[in-house]
């Protein structure tokens, strides 16, 4: 999406969810994970997969890697961000 | 192991243990403080008209009408930098040999490749930087071009720097053994190959940038930089700009990526530096993704042939390869655009024990993007080679690739071991990490699936691959070809009033998690909680003297720096209680916060207190009591050029046989990096580099039109693994510490990338191996390329 295409939008930005808590227990998730080094591509990470979860469709690994797909991680190898994401959406806690 | 077993041993040590990371909390919270996230005041924004053509002659470059156009404040042509910026030569002294012409800023006379940067712009914003730099008048006149590497060594390929006599950067050879008379031994069976890499690059999330800050009333230049070894910067702007070193501060926050990207010298970066000072006004200069893919460092580039000699046995007795690699039109500065093609010579078979080895690298130099060290250095190519002949070997005797491996490489009993071509070689364990690999991925297992797999027309291949990597180098790989590249590191440990440690390191992090390990480690060797240290690490004025995080150097060099910084800073600590205490130094110890007694475990005195007498109330100790509580240690790698590691690696995957896609099923890794210090974060250094690996295998190629256009300057046209590419990455561990340091860590961050497309190569042949296709050597292995080794297109 072009930022013109959000003219007169919402946007809520990382920094926003960060302070509402609306995907805390994915980044609480993410850190236990170390799903992400560099940082870069979180937010656009957490914010899709949040959108993914709150959906009901985090079902399997290949529909959160199918979902995930479009945003770049250039570090992780994506598998840690699977398995952080998994873990929200099936309410796990992080003791595996 | 040189160290007592109790230090590593200790209940609750954070060594060893799977710990997050502290500083990634800021990450997750979209609170990262990357340069792009910085606006200073009267910062003014540059851009960059890069040349159009592989290879032109400039005739005049008029940049008029660009000076005028809105919001510019001045515009330049690389005459006019290279008024302020001294050219640069990437050469390195001890690669016999080695040339390069010397490398402007901005293409001054003649572009050499298209993106060169040849103008720039300077304007109150980026946007309107970039619509004056379309009104830049340059008239190119286009020059024949040498792009192809295959032939720049041709009699009638133009010969891109005039100094010189040919296209030729650097040519070595190596020659050890009889190697004639392996090959012509009437008992052996002869392998032979010819493999291409592809160009690919490392597409850091965070493009190349920095914002340069000019302070005229102490001639004194910052830098905000987004990389990996400010010391060496600071080094090289200075001389380049004619500037004092302690004049110029190098400081870098938040990395987006580097891979070995962000280690090199830019001429559009340096320009900005040399602006800024000019005008007296910061300057930003992030690049684009447009340029980032035509000018950051390209990587690979090579074509090698290789022969193998194989006993009816399975003994493996020679190998002879012959390497050739495309950089660009310069050797990159100042670690040289040789050090890849030294690597495939180097490491080319090393895992194996070998009667007699021959090689013979040739580096050329042609109109493309520059060529240079990114994440595994020489290593994919190598390890790529070397496995591809080894499972061409056990084919052409009909072994199994398991057993020929196992028969072949160096027994782990064998250590210290020197190779034939002299390579010294000491704590690997190739034997246990491919046994371990072949229980972890159940190779049995595989083998009869993809048996009954191919009865029903499913094609599914097992590849193996056996690594040799490079790692905690010495001054040997730099320094000593005059490169400022410090080989050494530094880390100081400082005890505050309120019982915290300030830990300054000259390891730098990018995500990798060198802050978090530098933590445990110094946590550990005080006695103190993690969360009561602070790291700070990428400032040339705070941290001490170092080479930064490249080479899978910084938890083995900077981790044994903070090892010994640590242990020393508790020597002064107990030194100090026991005056205080009216105690020995012996009988105290310091566990979780606090000086201890050895015997009873009772707290005697909490650090902070103790940090307070010796700050504030230093009237209470002897008048000869003057403790420092500061200890600064650095450490490199004596004895060994640098640390190998080892590692073993397979993939197992599906060929579509209708189209040429492939699906990865599988990927195991087991790693020898010594001592793990955080099994998550090691691990995960494995899996990102894996997936580098194989998106050199199977996606990403930067690819030029004959006349050196490159076609792929879009994330729409190369490639990047995405998630679902991707397959799950098992990591297992064999440790061995290398008994080059206390702390017996070895580097781990290449890895993935060093051992993936040899695995994958090796599967996916080994898929395609029932239909009689003709061996893939190309990558990345493309489905067109599939469906032509199966001859239906």
């Amino acid at each position: 999406m072009l930022a013109v295409q959000a003219d007169g939008a919402h946007v809520e930005t990382i920094e926003g969810a960060s302070d509402s808590g609306s995907v805390s227990e994915l980044q609480e998730a993410f850190l236990r994970h170390n799903a992400l080094q560099c940082g870069f591509c979180t937010p656009g990470m957490l914010l899709t997969a949040q959108e993914l979860i709150d959906a009901g469709g985090a079902t399997s690994r290949d529909a959160v890697r199918n979902y995930i797909s479009g945003n770049y991680c250039r570090c992780t190898g994506y598998q840690s961000i699977v398995n952080a994401v998994l873990e929200v959406a099936q309410g796990k806690d992080g003791s595996k | 192991m040189s160290k007592p077993v109790s230090f590593f041993d200790k209940p609750n040590s954070y060594i060893g243990r799977a710990v997050t990371r502290p500083n990634a909390k800021r990450l997750v919270e979209g609170r990262g403080r990357y340069v792009d996230d910085m606006t200073l005041p009267r910062m003014l924004h540059a851009a960059f008209v890069r040349s159009p053509y592989a290879h032109a002659r400039i005739k005049s470059v008029d940049v008029s009408q660009a000076s005028q156009a809105p919001g510019v404040i001045a515009a330049y042509d690389g005459v006019e930098i290279a008024k302020h910026i001294t050219p640069w030569v990437g050469v390195l002294s001890h690669l016999k040999g080695l040339r390069s012409a010397p490398q402007p800023a901005l293409a001054v006379d003649v572009a050499r490749w298209q993106g060169e940067p040849v103008a720039m712009i300077v304007a109150s914003s980026r946007a309107e930087a970039e619509d004056a730099a379309m009104l830049v008048e340059i008239d190119y006149e286009p020059l024949p071009e040498a792009c192809d590497m295959e032939k720049a060594l041709d009699k009638d390929t133009p010969v891109i720097h005039d100094e010189f006599d040919s296209n030729l950067c650097w040519e070595r050879v190596v020659e050890a053994g009889d190697v004639d008379a392996c090959f012509n031994d009437p008992d052996v069976t002869v392998v032979e190959r010819t493999l291409h890499f592809g160009r690919h690059t490392g597409v850091t999330l965070e493009a190349r940038c920095l914002i340069a800050e000019y302070d005229p009333s102490d001639d004194y230049l910052t830098i905000h930089y987004s990389g990996q070894s400010p010391h060496m910067m600071q080094a090289i702007l200075a001389k380049h700009l004619d500037m004092r070193e302690e004049n110029i501060r190098f400081v870098a926050r938040d990395v987006g990526g580097s891979f070995g990207i962000k280690i090199h010298t830019y001429g559009d970066e340096f320009a900005v530096a040399a602006v800024a000072k000019l005008l007296r006004r910061p300057i930003k200069f992030v690049a684009d993704r447009f340029e980032s893919f035509q000018s950051d460092i390209h990587a690979r580039d090579h074509r090698v042939w290789g022969r193998m000699a194989v006993t009816k046995e399975g003994k493996i007795t020679a190998l002879e390869i012959d390497d050739l690699t495309g950089i660009g039109p310069y050797s990159v500065y100042p670690r040289s655009s040789a050090i890849e093609c030294n690597q495939v010579l180097n490491l080319t078979g090393a895992p194996y024990d070998l009667q007699a080895y021959r090689a013979r690298g040739r580096v050329v130099f042609q109109n493309k993007n520059v060529m240079c060290q990114y994440r595994a250095v020489g290593h994919p190519v190598a390890m790529a080679v070397g496995e591809a002949l080894v499972d061409d070997a056990a084919d052409a005797i009909n072994m199994d690739p398991a057993d020929l491996r196992a028969r072949n490489v160096v027994p782990d009993d064998a250590y210290p071991y020197t190779s034939c071509s002299g390579m010294r070689y000491a704590d690997l364990s190739h034997e246990q990490c491919h046994k371990k690999l072949l229980e972890l991925m159940d190779y049995e297992g595989l083998r009869k699936q993809q048996e009954e797999g191919r009865a029903q027309g499913i094609y599914r291949g097992i590849g193996l691959a056996s690594m040799v990597e490079v790692t905690n180098p010495g001054p040997l790989f730099y320094g000593a070809g005059g490169a400022p590249v410090s080989a050494q590191d530094g880390v100081t440990v400082r005890l505050d009033p309120a019982g915290a440690l300030h830990v300054a390191a000259s390891i730098t992090e990018q995500g990798q998690g060198a802050e978090t390990i530098l933590a445990q480690i110094v946590a550990d060797a005080v006695g103190v909680d993690m969360d009561r240290i602070k790291i700070s690490t990428g400032d040339t004025l705070t941290s001490p003297y170092g080479g930064g995080t490249w080479a899978s150097r910084a938890t083995g060099i900077g981790g044994e720096a903070a090892l010994l910084s640590g242990q020393a800073l508790k020597a002064q600590i107990l030194e100090v209680a026991a005056t205080i205490l009216q105690a020995k130094a012996g009988d105290l110890d310091i566990q979780d916060n606090a000086v201890v007694d050895v015997k009873t475990n009772a707290r005697r005195i909490e650090l902070s207190d103790l940090a307070r007498t010796v700050y504030y109330r230093g009237n209470e100790l002897p008048n000869e009591s003057l403790p420092e509580l500061i200890a600064t240690r650095h450490f490199r790698v004596t004895d060994y050029p640098f640390v190998f590691t080892n590692g073993a690696m397979a993939s197992y995957l599906e060929v579509d046989v209708e189209t040429g896609l492939i699906k990865l099923l599988g990927h195991w890794v087991v790693e020898d990096c010594g001592r793990v210090i955080n099994p998550m974060l090691v691990d995960e250094q494995i899996r990102g580099g894996v997936v580098q690996g194989i998106g050199g295998a199977l996606f990403e190629q930067c690819i030029y039109s004959d006349d050196g256009q490159l076609l792929t300057a879009t994330m729409a046209d190369y490639l990047v693994p995405m998630a679902f590419e991707m397959p799950d990455i098992e990591v297992a561990h064999v440790e061995t510490p290398t008994s080059t340091s206390v702390l017996g860590a070895k580097g781990a961050g290449e890895a993935g990338t060093g051992g993936a497309p040899a695995a994958i190569f090796n599967a996916v042949n080994d898929a395609l191996k029932p239909l009689g296709a003709e061996k893939i050597s190309a990558q990345p292995i493309t489905p067109e390329r599939v469906l032509k080794a199966l001859g239906l297109v």
